[in-house]
């Protein structure tokens, strides 16, 4: 640490920029009690604004309606955005509660989001929320609430209980993730998966590419693709299923998922990234939409939503619009069309 | 190639009631405008946060007029630019001419007048008073924290990990987030020095 820091100094001192910033000084900052007197004031004029706003909509919505009954048809939709609140984007984001015990130490001490994890130290994820953490040499892990887990160099994973959401996305070939319970332990291979750990059994849900899990005790590799889901059970047996790759069982991942960089980015490269969070295709309904989405460069940042809800917002600012296939897959269209 | 402003889709949280929202845009933009109004009204914080005031009752209540062609800050800041001009009609004031991002000096100004003490050349007192304000108004126009992020890194002289901190990002996504702000503010100076060369074209 001491190092680093020294670094940022040396650096910050020969840097120019350093200089010109310096060379600004301290912005001033407003007097407090001016900041409570405009606050007021610009509550009560954006309550004022939302209220006139909502009237409109109603009145709108009255019309709308009676001109509906008059040729016969009433169809509603109505579709509620879901705006959570904005979490911080973070490399280590920790929602509800996350503990960490030392590696030979018995005390359990609480983690906050930014800090660094030694080798071998244990975390527990408690309370609602869970927390994601990035590794070393790439790769995300999502720990669920009651998880627990300890985390070893070299993506060396050993879950003990609860379920940890693994994206190896941006790790380097050959050096996999892996996970290893009391059941079984799960080397992915450049992919994105769920293993859950309990007692009685050990569940691996594979959601894009391909795992491999080793059986304690036996000689065969159970491989699981993208839509699979495979149980070891502790009494040995082996069931597979297939799984959709979206939906209720991963919002507790996507709600633990960084919010992404958007600004100077394409709106397609924004849409892969909510089709990879969400694990939805993604589809576009006329041909030529993908270019026109390439074509529109995002400037601003989001906040953390999960993905579908972020996509909500941000289409909202363009010309396109989206529907879920009866698949489940993103398609994207350009409104009025 | 078109441009959105994802300003756009914040106004409609705004305006669609969300709280949480109109308080980031608010903390965000408070001491920005402060500011902003305190130069160009010599320093009156009186007036500053009257106009400030002004400005963003106005704002919400025009708000669902802002169409995304600009950042919400500039919107928010032509706003406050035309209240002040109307105030200093009202009052038969000459304003303070007030330090545009394109009528001062360049990058490596900066660096010139930096290596020359005020003793030696005293015109460069009042050169640098222009230059300390041009700074601080580009670092407000900086996108998200990245103004906050440069003052704390070489003003308050904050590691990576302190920086962090606050963010409450790890250590690589602050790394990464000053490098931005960094890359942000070097072609915000470098905007700033094309904009006089056009002018002196």
């Amino acid at each position: 640490m001491t190092e680093t820091t020294g670094r940022d100094d040396a650096a910050a001192r020969s840097d120019p920029l350093a200089e010109i910033v310096r060379a600004g000084g301290r912005r001033p900052t407003p007097p407090p009690d001016d900041y409570d007197q405009v606050l007021a004031a610009a509550t009560a004029s954006w309550q004022k604004a939302v209220s006139a706003r909502r009237r409109r909509q109603w009145i709108g919505a009255l019309a709308a309606s009676a001109v509906l009954c008059a040729v016969g048809l009433a169809v509603f939709h109505f579709r509620p955005i879901a705006m959570e609140t904005a979490r911080t984007a973070a490399t280590t984001l920790v929602r509800g509660q996350l503990a960490v015990q030392a590696p030979g130490t018995f005390d359990w001490h609480p983690l906050q989001a930014g800090a660094a994890i030694d080798n071998g130290a244990r975390l527990r994820a408690n309370g609602p929320g869970g927390a994601s953490l990035s590794l070393g040499a790439g790769g995300l892990l999502r720990l669920r609430e009651s998880t627990e887990v300890a985390v070893s160099a070299g993506a060396h994973l050993q879950l003990f209980d609860g379920s940890a959401y693994v994206d190896s996305g941006s790790r380097p070939p050959g050096q996999p993730i892996v996970v290893e319970t009391g059941l079984g332990t799960v080397r992915d291979i450049g992919t994105v998966f769920e293993v859950r750990a309990s007692a009685g059994a050990l569940r691996v849900r594979v959601r894009e590419g391909q795992v491999v899990v080793d059986a304690p005790g036996r000689d065969e590799s159970f491989e699981s693709q993208a839509g699979q889901e495979l149980q070891i059970g502790s009494d040995g047996t082996t069931r597979r299923s297939d799984i959709a790759t979206a939906g209720p069982e991963w919002a507790w991942a996507e709600a633990l998922a960084d919010a992404p960089v958007v600004d100077g980015k394409s709106l397609l490269g924004f849409l892969e990234w909510v089709s990879h969070e969400s694990g939805r295709a993604l589809e576009f309904q006329y041909a030529g939409d993908r270019q026109q989405a390439a074509a529109v460069r995002l400037h601003g940042s989001v906040p953390n939503l999960r993905p579908l809800d972020a996509l909500d917002l941000m289409l909202a600012a363009t010309d396109f619009d989206y529907t879920l296939s009866d698949a489940g897959a993103i398609v994207i269209r350009r409104r009025g069309q | 190639m078109s441009l959105v402003h994802v300003d756009r889709a914040v106004a409609r949280r705004i305006l669609g009631g969300d709280e949480q929202a109109f308080r980031e845009l608010f903390d965000d933009y408070f001491p920005k405008l402060y500011r902003f109004a305190l130069v160009r009204l010599d320093g009156d914080r009186t007036e500053a946060r009257e106009l400030v005031q002004l400005t963003f009752c106005r704002a919400f209540e025009n708000l669902d007029s802002f169409r995304g062609e600009s950042s919400l800050y500039a919107w928010f800041c032509r706003i406050c630019r035309n209240a002040i001009i109307d105030h200093a009609r009202q009052h038969h004031r000459a304003l303070e001419r007030a330090p545009l991002l394109e009528d001062d000096a360049t990058i490596q100004g900066f660096l010139d007048a930096l290596s020359a003490p005020d003793s030696e050349q005293p015109e460069r007192s009042v050169s640098r008073l222009q230059q300390s304000r041009l700074i601080q108004a580009v670092l407000d126009c900086l996108p998200g924290h990245y103004g906050d992020v440069l003052e704390w890194k070489y003003l308050d002289g904050l590691s990576v990990l302190q920086i962090a901190e606050r963010l409450a990002l790890g250590p690589k996504a602050a790394e990464s987030y000053l490098t931005r702000a960094r890359g942000a503010f070097r072609e915000a100076l470098a905007a700033v020095q094309g904009a006089q060369d056009l002018a002196h074209d």
